[in-house]
């Protein structure tokens, strides 16, 4: 039998320490030592919440701690990746985080406080990156299936986006075709997203404007 | 946000050409059903499947402009707009069974909320519905585009474009008029 009540208030413990380390000034070291420490607690989790997928209600929550924790050691990687000269690995672990506390908010309702935290992210996203491009593709799917029972997706009971024994439901695409690209300000996806551009006959990294070099097939460096 | 009231092609006629059943209930139809060459070009929104699964779980009985062996196949788009399946309602439910129409907004209206749950930012919607005005035979689209927020009173929405009171351009929330 599960301590739930234990195991949520070990997990609020660790997010509630993690969170001092969780700015731009702190010592990349304790940010990358609470990192790790937030991952060994989800495997931790991972392995308890196998022992009760009989339990919809317990496994949930679980996945909702578990993503919180991701959420915060994504941030602690983003505070990292920035100071250690990463911009693109940086936006990575925000769009991570991001994703994370989502999936904790749709997971269960132990993650119902989370508010304050996307605030923060999406202040931080707005603070620390320039405006983006993002592409948005379209695809035409004539085969999907559901993550949770492998049955095409719609002849079962389970909907896309909704936790169930631990999982969050997700459609499969089986058979489909790219039937167009385009550039959105506002994608699904904040990981598909320009990354060089052409400027003045010089490619840029878009995220910190330095020239990209490359090799010429000669072994000759160009911009 | 944007209400509007547009006119539409005779559903009837047209599914019949396409070789589909023409609905006398609910139904979901494709988003290009006025523009498709034929059956094949065909598109249901993405979110079609996961909205017959609620109705079905609801005990909403669609009366779907497929046949057992035709597949429509699904467009996907990755944007954080939601785009909702485009409803067709008849005049004939609507007038013999409105409870049903509001079950089946009601259903929508939820899934639109938790679609957005845990998210931050835009939370924008696309969502339109064809409905069969009562006396005139003829068919309008509502058509709205906006934060799930100012998402108006579908249910009168939908009676007052039955019913013709409403005038095709764009429109009030019926909530704001009264």
């Amino acid at each position: 039998m599960i301590d739930l009540e234990k195991v949520r208030s070990r997990t609020q413990e660790i997010l509630s320490e993690g969170n001092k380390f969780c700015c731009l000034v702190r010592d990349a070291g304790f940010q990358k030592e609470h990192s790790q420490k937030l991952r060994a607690h989800k495997a931790e989790l991972s392995k308890i919440k196998e022992s009760c997928l009989d339990d919809d209600n317990s496994a949930n929550e679980i996945l909702a701690l578990e993503l919180m924790l991701d959420a915060q050691a994504h941030e602690l990687d983003m505070w990292v990746a920035l100071k250690e000269d990463h911009p693109a690995d940086a936006w990575e672990h925000l769009v991570s985080a991001q994703d994370a506390v989502r999936g904790a908010v749709q997971a269960h309702e132990v993650a119902h406080n989370l508010a304050a935290y996307q605030q923060k992210l999406h202040i931080a996203e707005k603070l620390l990156f320039p405006p983006q491009l993002f592409f948005s593709v379209s695809v035409v799917v004539r085969e999907s299936i559901c993550s949770i029972c492998n049955s095409p997706y719609g002849e079962c009971d389970h909907i896309v986006g909704r936790p169930y024994f631990g999982k969050l439901c997700s459609r499969i695409l089986k058979t489909s075709e790219v039937r167009e690209i385009s550039i959105v300000d506002d994608p699904a996806n904040k990981s598909c997203r320009v990354l060089e551009i052409a400027d003045g006959g010089i490619t840029r990294d878009f995220l910190t404007w330095r020239p990209i070099s490359r090799k010429t097939s000669e072994g000759e460096d160009t911009h | 946000m944007s209400i509007e009231v547009k006119p539409f092609i005779n559903v009837r006629e047209r599914l019949m050409q396409l070789g589909l059943h023409a609905p006398t209930g609910i139904a979901i139809l494709p988003r290009n059903l006025e523009s498709a060459s034929d059956k094949a070009d065909l598109l249901h929104e993405s979110s079609t499947p996961t909205l017959r699964i609620l109705w079905r779980q609801g005990s909403l009985k669609e009366d779907r402009i497929e046949g057992p062996d035709d597949m429509i196949p699904t467009i996907h788009e990755k944007q954080a707009t939601f785009i909702a399946p485009m409803l067709f309602i008849s005049a004939a439910l609507l007038s013999e069974n409105p409870a049903a129409v509001s079950l089946a907004l009601n259903i929508l209206g939820n899934y639109i909320t938790q679609v957005f749950k845990g998210d931050f930012g835009s939370k924008r919607i696309k969502l339109s519905i064809v409905v069969e005005a009562t006396s005139s035979s003829s068919y309008k689209k509502i058509e709205y585009d906006g934060d799930t927020n100012t998402l108006p009173d579908l249910i009168e929405l939908v009676r007052e474009v039955s019913n013709d009171r409403s005038r095709e351009g764009k429109v009030e929330d019926p909530r704001n008029s009264k």
